[in-house]
């Protein structure tokens, strides 16, 4: 996923798209001040192809200087002048700026300040650059664009269309769907990819479609749905999943169908709805039986034992586990045996065995740091942390939960994250420093409130109750504790019960007072 | 760059057509009022209005995006000081936030031009009447009345690193470091706002004193009076306020502080969002302002379809003050660029540059020939269709049939976007953009129209 793809040779290009480069030199070729071009191309793979193919085309006539935007930017202008800061040696000759990744900070959906800032910026353009400014965009936020920056686009010398390349898309899909550990990238790599990926949709969208595209589609928006779901973004990983679904239903691809349920299961859970999640998951083993799926049937079966486990019948749980686990050792699939190895884990940690549940999370991690798979290495270390804070271990605690928490954040994980900072305020909590602990939470239950994480809100609520009755704001408490025990309630979770006698002995406290 | 010797090769006449507004005197403007129809020059009309009336009068001029306005209000500028009025005309965005701005930012950003402007004409007002302005500032959005310390806090802050020159007057210097903080800074703004607000009459008064002691001065260097010409003010970000449902950043500016607006001693004149006339706050818009100026386009046909040549020759003129035209465009090209272009002099300009530059693609092949001519066509015909929403395309069927625009939200948003232009002859009437016109969906839309109503699927 990472640097410059080289799969993609100059005799490649379409005649087609070999016009619109010829168009757009000779835009920079007769411009001798500023001029503000527009080029629409889908796919960041095909528009950095086509910048350094322009820049190769010109090299003796033009000093063209391509700025990549990673990410979101309030100004347009700004931006770019300050990438360009960093570049100021190469200020000699013609100055062409070729902007891409502008899309960043153009939604598909919801407002975009920055095309309000930059419909009003127009002016500020020709005192900024002595030369032709081309912005990049994929077709949708081009669209956005002139709809909604009138002002500005009202000041073009061109749009240019490049098409989708056939061996480009390709490629891309190559890269893009064989990828073994999709939560183990970084962030950036994360948001690469799903640019990547949202390219890919959109070409499909302009090419013919037939049933391969439509299977590839469903990929790659399943792929989508994998990636906003990682990232918290749980809105649009529904969106996505089903998506892909609908497709998949339609060319009867039965497989994809049993997948995308799996993971609107997943999605489910997460907000709370158990009845719900449970429903999808054997929806899907069903259909993973049908086929024949093995892999699918022990997907499922692991989910539905983190059911069971999660409203408190552990012996369903282990069972579960066991089974998921049997069928994954058969297949030879480490990945999901260390998952297994980690929830059987917790149930021996939940039954109080500690050394059991210990010796099986290092068994886990262990089987997650020879694959690389750094997501399931910071779950073991968070495990093992929880189990070092129960024996009292608190500086072993601390460390693991540190870790953890480190690689959560490499990964843009922030379900993990918010679990690392509860667990500090935890530890905090213990060592006496209560405003760190409240401080903690806090910061835990606004991502759990992005994520609408019900389970981890309730937690949080829940300790700062407590810390709350420590300070003697016995009526604040107990409003706290009611939020939490509510949730627990409607969640179905076992730890309702536990904060139902906390909730009984705060109301004692109160009526004695 | 080119002056007014038409450009002969590609590169030169590439870099000729420019979609920049012409300043005021330069030889390749044309005047173009006689094809925009009776209301069409409006230099004249809004002079005629300053020329005739004798106590200041504050005026309204609108228009199409890219139609010529602020050439126009260049040329108006010029106009006026050769009648010897004392003329400062400034480009709003220039000193504000078009998307943030309420009318107290845009007073203070008139007195410091104004400043400025008498400055440059060497007109110098009363220093003790100066220093007066300067403290009622200095107090009301600084609550400092110790006037040492103002001047050595204005006098430190703009030698430490602030662009104006050292040499500004004490009260420039105040000016310029109000609007800077409005125009930058977030909590400055507001904190700055809240403190103006309540006493706006007092800074209109304050304002007037300022007009009135300069006055003696202005008419001692031989000038009429002052003429204030605000341009680009139509580029305030629309935008719904809270409260009172249907209100706009526009309604608050031009509606609510119309007063305001009309309050200075001088004459003015602003620039308004075009389709402000098209809202129904119209009425309630010229009521406020009897005296407006709509610039029409430039007609390049006529409302039953025939064409109109002398809007094309014109244009013809506006190709040939930039390019030698018969040495690079085959013979009806550049008149067949004029009518596809509407008459909105941006896209004429555009689409003269889109051949050139496809010319050049296929090996700098001259003359152009209208193969091209229509390749250009054809790309503006692909820009229009990304900027006009599905939705419109009906109302858009409808406009070119009835050659009117309701005054609602959807029309005036086509009036906005240019999919939709306004002409005059005897009457204002619309039409259709060429290039929107030979869009499918627009096709599709005119056929639904003209089918009887019974057989088109939305009966009823």
């Amino acid at each position: 996923m990472s640097g410059q793809p080289s799969f993609f040779k100059d005799e490649d290009i379409s005649p087609q798209n070999h016009d619109v480069l010829l168009q757009i030199a000779s835009l920079i070729r007769l411009a001798e001040s500023f001029r503000l071009g527009f080029v629409k191309c889908n796919q960041p793979f095909q528009s950095r192809q086509m910048a350094a193919r322009l820049k190769e085309m010109l090299a003796d006539e033009a000093n063209i200087i391509i700025v990549e935007l990673k990410e979101p930017v309030s100004s347009l202008r700004r931006a770019v002048l300050q990438a360009l800061g960093a570049d100021k040696a190469g200020y000699v000759g013609k100055k062409v700026v070729m902007v891409l990744g502008f899309e960043h900070s153009v939604p598909s959906e919801g407002s975009a300040p920055a095309l309000d800032e930059l419909n009003q910026s127009r002016e500020n353009f020709p005192k900024s650059f002595s030369g032709p400014v081309l912005i990049w965009l994929p077709d949708y936020a081009l669209t956005r664009l002139a709809r909604e920056a009138p002002d500005f686009w009202g000041w073009r010398s061109g749009v240019f269309e490049f098409s989708p390349e056939l061996k480009i898309v390709a490629a891309v899909e190559n890269l893009v769907i064989n990828d073994s550990f999709p939560d183990n990238l970084s962030l950036s790599e994360k948001i690469e990819k799903a640019s990547a990926l949202e390219g890919l949709v959109r070409d499909y969208k302009e090419l013919q479609r037939g049933e391969r595209t439509d299977r590839s589609l469903a990929a790659v928006l399943h792929g989508l749905g994998n990636i906003r779901y990682s990232l918290g973004e749980h809105n649009e990983a529904h969106r996505f999943y089903h998506e892909s679904m609908k497709i998949s239903q339609e060319i009867g691809d039965k497989s994809a169908v049993s997948k995308s349920l799996g993971q609107l299961g997943n999605l489910t859970y997460v907000t709370g709805d158990l009845a719900e999640a449970r429903r999808l998951y054997l929806e899907s083993m069903k259909i993973s039986q049908e086929l024949g799926d093995k892999s699918g049937v022990s997907k499922s079966l692991h989910q539905l034992g983190m059911l069971a486990q999660a409203t408190g019948d552990l012996a369903e749980a282990r069972r579960l586990y066991q089974e998921s686990m049997k069928i994954s050792q058969e297949l030879g699939d480490k990945s999901d045996v260390s998952k297994s190895l980690g929830q059987l884990g917790s149930l021996s940690d939940a039954t109080g065995d500690l050394a059991e549940a210990k010796r099986l999370y290092q068994e886990s991690m262990k089987i997650s740091q020879e694959l690389g798979d750094k997501s399931g290495v910071s779950k073991s270390l968070h495990q093992l942390g929880c189990l070092a804070y129960v024996t009292g271990d608190l500086t072993e605690a601390r460390r693991f939960y540190q870790e953890s928490m480190k690689i959560s954040q490499e990964l843009g994980d922030k379900s993990g994250v918010s679990k690392s900072l509860h667990q500090l305020g935890m530890l905090a909590q213990a060592t006496g420093d209560l405003a760190e602990a409240r401080r903690l939470y806090q910061e835990s239950m606004k991502i759990s409130q992005e994520l609408g994480d019900k389970s981890g809100i309730a937690l949080s609520l829940a300790q700062v109750s407590l810390l709350e009755e420590k300070e003697g704001n016995l009526d604040k408490a107990l409003e706290l504790i009611r939020q939490a025990e509510s949730l627990f309630l409607e969640l179905g979770s076992p730890v309702a019960v536990q904060v139902q006698t906390d909730r009984q002995r705060l109301e004692k406290k109160i009526g004695n007072s | 760059m080119t002056g007014n010797h038409p450009a002969t090769d590609i590169k030169d006449a590439y870099n000729a057509v420019t979609l920049d507004p012409l300043q005021s005197g330069d030889p390749r403007y044309v005047d173009c009022s006689p094809a925009r129809g009776e209301d069409g020059d409006i230099v004249n009309i809004l002079a005629w209005r300053i020329d005739n009336s004798k106590s200041p009068l504050t005026q309204l001029i609108s228009g199409h995006r890219g139609c010529g306005k602020s050439t126009e209000l260049l040329r108006l500028a010029k106009y006026l000081e050769d009648k010897k009025f004392l003329v400062v005309y400034f480009a709003a965005d220039e000193d504000l936030d078009v998307g943030d701005l309420v009318y107290t930012d845009l007073l203070v950003a008139i007195i410091k031009r104004l400043e400025r402007g008498l400055a440059e004409k060497d007109i110098h007002i009363d220093p003790t009447l100066m220093t007066g302005i300067l403290m009622w500032f200095a107090d009301v959005v600084y609550e400092s009345s110790d006037e040492k310390e103002i001047t050595k806090t204005l006098a430190t802050e703009f030698e430490l690193g602030m662009k104006a020159p050292v040499l500004l007057p004490l009260i420039a210097k105040m000016f310029a470091k109000i609007t800077g903080q409005i125009r930058t800074g977030q909590k400055s703004r507001k904190n700055i706002r809240e403190k103006l607000e309540p006493q706006v009459y007092q800074l209109i008064d304050r304002m007037n004193e300022f007009i009135q002691a300069a006055l003696p001065e202005v008419k001692k260097k031989g000038f009429r009076d002052i003429v204030l010409i605000i341009d680009n003010l139509d580029r305030i970000v629309l935008r719904a306020l809270d409260g009172e449902a249907g209100r706009t950043t526009h309604d608050a500016l031009y509606l609510d502080h119309a007063e305001q607006l009309k309050a200075l001693d001088a004459y003015m004149i602003y620039t308004v969002p075009i389709s402000m006339f098209y809202s129904p706050k119209e009425t309630q818009l010229t009521g406020a302002f009897p005296n407006y100026a709509v610039l029409p386009m430039i007609k390049v046909q006529e409302k039953d379809g025939k064409t109109c040549e002398m809007g094309l020759d014109l244009l013809y003129k506006v190709a040939k003050e930039r390019v030698d035209v018969q040495h690079l465009f085959a013979c009806d090209v550049v008149k067949h660029l004029a009518e596809k272009s509407g008459g909105v002099l941006r896209d004429f300009v555009r689409l003269l540059a889109y051949t050139l530059e496809l010319a050049q693609a296929s090996g700098g092949k001259i003359p152009v020939d209208l193969m091209i001519a229509e390749r250009a066509f054809r790309r503006l015909v692909i820009e229009y269709g990304r900027m006009v929403p599905d939705e419109h395309f009906d109302l858009l069927a409808e406009v070119s049939r009835h050659k009117r625009v309701r005054n609602d939200a959807q029309h005036q948003a086509m009036l906005y976007n240019l999919s939709v232009l306004e002409y005059m002859n005897g009457d204002r009437w619309c039409d259709v953009h060429p290039a929107v016109r030979v869009l499918p969906e627009f096709k599709d839309a005119l056929n639904k129209l003209s089918k009887p109503a019974a057989e088109s699927e939305s009966s009823g």
